[in-house]
């Protein structure tokens, strides 16, 4: 059930329609847990079952880890809830990717793992309930959170639909802490979950989906582009990614303020980074954030000395680049940032003498940094797949990474389709940017209207309506980070 | 927050609404009237309802003097004329990269056909009747060397309409014609709506099994049972004017129900001088085998525009290298004459 779908507007119409009749917040848990595994049934109603156990067993083991003092036997629960959840995740998503790569291996001593391969089917929003319900095990461990006793109440956090399928990747300590009280739903909150929505539907129906129409048939001839029109199709993706992924999290964002939740910020400016930590500051906060907590601080962080510091953001960059796929694209990707991120630590990370860069520094850094994320953007959007004569699959990310970069070779021009690309990113591109800017500046989101002068409000939302009306998609295309 | 409490705050913002609303339908009215949004205007039409005005042009088409698409048709060089439904017509694409054009294009490459053009009498929302009666209509007026005619089960929707219809449909027509003279926004915005009926429903229905019925031999059955009198008109009509028909049969991922249509179809024109029969399978858009699912996620991705069914570019440029192979195989444009049937 795609946000953009007429689907999910009768679902959450009605749901909201009970929703707000229920007199108290116990019953609207419940109901709001009968809905989270309708709609995820609704993608598949088998792995409801899968998400179904894995909750059971994270419940139980907080409740152990809750009952039992001695660290050895807390650490056993927490090992059992963290593999379970990761063994899951692991099997559906990695197996597949395994076996390829295990295959290609052998392939020169005439051994096959063929016999080993099945045929899975990746449960949706594995990737994102999974790494939720880490956050619950985990705080409970280091004793940041109690285990809660009431199994619907934990079910809820893992299933909670608005932000099931594709994050943000919510702590189970702040939604635990919005689910066991009373939600109040004022007018504010009202208005502005549905601009939220808004803005978010805009951006995926008009921006996203129009830049996808023009930036994939440049990357399937990847082979023949030239060096302009390759540059072009990344700086499309990155805008692309940014409009799709980013106005699922407004639309998440949205419909969970309008039940009474609050989640947390998932982008804020992305492109405005001036740095790589600074970039990771911005993009998939959520994400960034739990891998700061649950990973790169627990392998030890920057407390172990230099050496271990830069492992460490090796390692989590790259399990946070798996974490988007089973291809060695997103390793590669992870392994970019990473070492972009260890480079700019060893310069100094940044740190300045003076108290503020001037606003030409300031540009100078947005822009160095940008190109920076264009080339990670590169690596990431590069999945060619090749069919080979006997039915297998093969990887040929690299091949057609390397022919993006060496398209300089043939020629430097723009075709007709590369420069209707140009215009589509100069017209979705520099006003999305420039309202970012002025969101900024007044210490807010784009996403928010409150910061916005009356007239230009109405103004945005009369070009918001007029583009959807026009330009706007007209089909339900699925969100790109539904397939992590 | 209650219902009710909703219902109060949306009434507050009433004038807000009012005014985004306001802007945006008279941005939307101004931008229609402008080259780059206009949209085609329909006329009525006796016997098919409603037809694009001839002498208009939007951003990406021209509908010529004569109500076809692409450039004026100068009707004392020689013809070939394709009728079709929006497929053929070239939903989406621009005039230039129409099949009709291409093929146009590749014919002028050979020396003696330099004068040779190929005339869209296609329309959307035109099934067989319809394009048995524009091709009449073309036939009666003007002498056309070949005549190719689009077949697909996605036509079954397109029936003929009773006669009694016709008034109706005619009236229609002129009622959004009288509409549009006022607001051209308006319009656009019911259509816009109207698009969006079939998800809505589709959320209610059984979609799935939409899916399967066009698939299945009996809807190629229907289909022939409803629809294949005017096939035969088309060949009756066509030799009369002692002129070529072909029929074209678009059939991407094989589907039975096509098959059915191929094989009562080749029945139909055995015997018949000058009739032919191309058929436009996986193997000829160069589809890798599988099954039907794995067939249409392939065409989709690469022969058709990507929020749309219909063909795009490399589908259209297929198309014509297709039709222009099929000539030169049945002989229809020796060398040093230009004759326009096979030796």
């Amino acid at each position: 059930m795609l946000f953009n779908s007429w689907q999910f507007v009768f679902f959450f119409l009605t749901v909201y329609a009970v929703y707000l009749l229920l007199p108290r917040y116990r019953w609207q848990n419940v109901f709001l847990l009968a809905v989270s595994y309708l709609f995820y049934a609704a993608w598949d109603w088998r792995f409801c079952f899968l998400m179904m156990i894995t909750t059971v067993i994270d419940y139980f083991c907080g409740l152990g880890m809750g009952a039992w003092t001695q660290k050895r036997t807390r650490r056993i629960f927490l090992i059992i809830s963290v593999c379970s959840n990761l063994g899951v995740l692991g099997f559906f998503k990695y197996y597949k990717f395994f076996l390829s790569s295990l295959d290609t291996l052998l392939a020169p001593t005439g051994l096959s793992v063929d016999r080993l391969h099945l045929h899975l089917v990746l449960p949706v929003g594995i990737s994102f309930y999974t790494f939720q319900a880490i956050t619950y095990t985990a705080d409970v461990y280091w004793g940041k959170l109690k285990p809660t006793r009431n199994l619907l109440d934990f079910a809820l956090v893992v299933a909670l639909f608005p932000q099931l399928v594709a994050g943000p990747i919510e702590r189970a300590k702040v939604l635990l802490a919005q689910i066991t009280r009373p939600r109040t739903i004022d007018e504010g909150k009202f208005f502005s979950g549905c601009w939220l929505i808004f803005w978010g539907l805009w951006k995926k129906i008009v921006l996203a989906d129009n830049l996808a129409a023009l930036v994939d048939p440049l990357f399937a001839r990847s082979g023949s582009l030239t060096a302009a029109e390759s540059y072009l199709a990344v700086l499309g993706f990155a805008f692309q990614i940014y409009c799709d992924f980013s106005a699922y999290s407004d639309i998440a964002r949205g419909t969970a303020r309008l039940l009474g939740f609050e989640l947390m910020l998932n982008f804020n400016c992305p492109y405005f980074a001036t740095s790589p930590s600074d970039f990771w500051r911005r993009w998939h906060i959520s994400l960034s954030s739990w891998l700061r907590d649950y990973l790169y601080i627990p392998l030890g962080g920057s407390r172990g000395g230099e050496r271990k510091t830069y492992r460490n953001l090796m390692l989590t960059m790259v399990l946070g680049g798996l974490w988007h796929g089973a291809a060695w694209n997103f390793v590669w990707w992870g392994l970019y940032h990473g070492l972009i991120l260890c480079v700019w630590r060893f310069f100094g990370d940044g740190r300045q003498t003076e108290a503020e860069p001037s606003p030409l520094r300031r540009l100078g850094a947005v822009l160095f940094m940008f190109q920076f994320t264009l080339f990670g953007w590169l690596l990431f959007r590069c999945n060619r797949v090749l069919t080979l004569a006997d039915g297998r699959t093969r990887d040929d990310s690299f091949n057609q990474i390397v022919e993006m970069l060496t398209s300089f070779r043939n020629g430097w021009g723009l075709t007709a389709s590369a420069a209707q690309l140009l215009g589509a990113i100069l017209t979705c591109a520099v006003p999305l940017l420039a309202l970012e800017w002025l969101a900024l500046k007044r210490g807010q989101t784009a996403g928010e209207f409150r910061w916005m002068p009356r007239p230009v409000l109405v103004g945005l939302a009369s070009v918001m309506v007029f583009s959807w009306l026009f330009w706007g998609v007209p089909y339900a295309e699925t969100f790109i980070y539904f397939q992590f | 927050m209650r219902i009710s409490q909703i219902a109060r705050c949306l009434y507050r913002m009433k004038w807000y609404v009012f005014c985004v609303l306001g802007v945006a339908t008279l941005a939307g009215e101004v931008y229609l009237r402008l080259p780059c949004g206009r949209q085609l205007e329909y006329q009525p039409d006796p016997d098919l309802g409603g037809v694009f005005r001839p002498g208009q042009s939007s951003s990406m088409v021209t509908v010529n003097r004569d109500g076809h698409r692409g450039k004026d048709t100068d009707w004392l060089r020689p013809v070939l004329l394709a009728v079709g439904d929006s497929q053929s017509w070239g939903s989406g694409v621009p005039d230039a990269d129409v099949w009709t054009a291409r093929l146009e294009d590749f014919l002028h490459e050979k020396p003696d056909l330099g004068a040779i053009q190929v005339v869209n009498a296609s329309h959307p929302g035109h099934g067989p009747y319809h394009q048995f009666v524009r091709m009449r209509r073309v036939l009666e007026a003007h002498k056309v060397r070949a005549v190719l005619v689009r077949v697909s089960i996605e036509d079954r929707r397109f029936t003929a309409p009773r006669p009694e219809e016709l008034p109706r449909l005619v009236a229609e027509v002129e009622w959004r014609q009288q509409v549009r003279s006022v607001t051209k926004f308006l319009p656009f915005v019911v259509n816009k709506a109207k698009e969006q009926l079939p998800s809505m429903a589709a959320v209610f229905g059984p979609k799935q099994m939409q899916t399967t019925a066009v698939r299945s031999e009996e809807a190629g059955r229907k289909m022939w049972e409803e629809q294949s009198r005017w096939w035969e008109r088309m060949i009756e009509v066509a030799a009369e004017h002692n002129t070529s028909l072909v029929f074209c049969i678009h059939d991407p991922t094989d589907l039975p129900s096509s098959a059915v249509l191929a094989a009562n179809l080749a029945k139909q024109i055995e015997g018949r001088k000058n009739v032919f029969l191309l058929r436009l399978g996986s193997k000829a858009y160069g589809l890798r085998a599988g099954n039907t699912d794995a067939l249409w996620r392939e065409y989709r991705s690469r022969f058709t525009l990507f929020h749309d069914d219909h063909g795009n570019q490399a589908q259209h440029e297929l198309v014509a290298r297709t039709l222009f192979a099929f000539f030169q195989d049945k002989g229809f444009f020796p060398a040093g004459q230009p004759s326009y049937r096979p030796q």
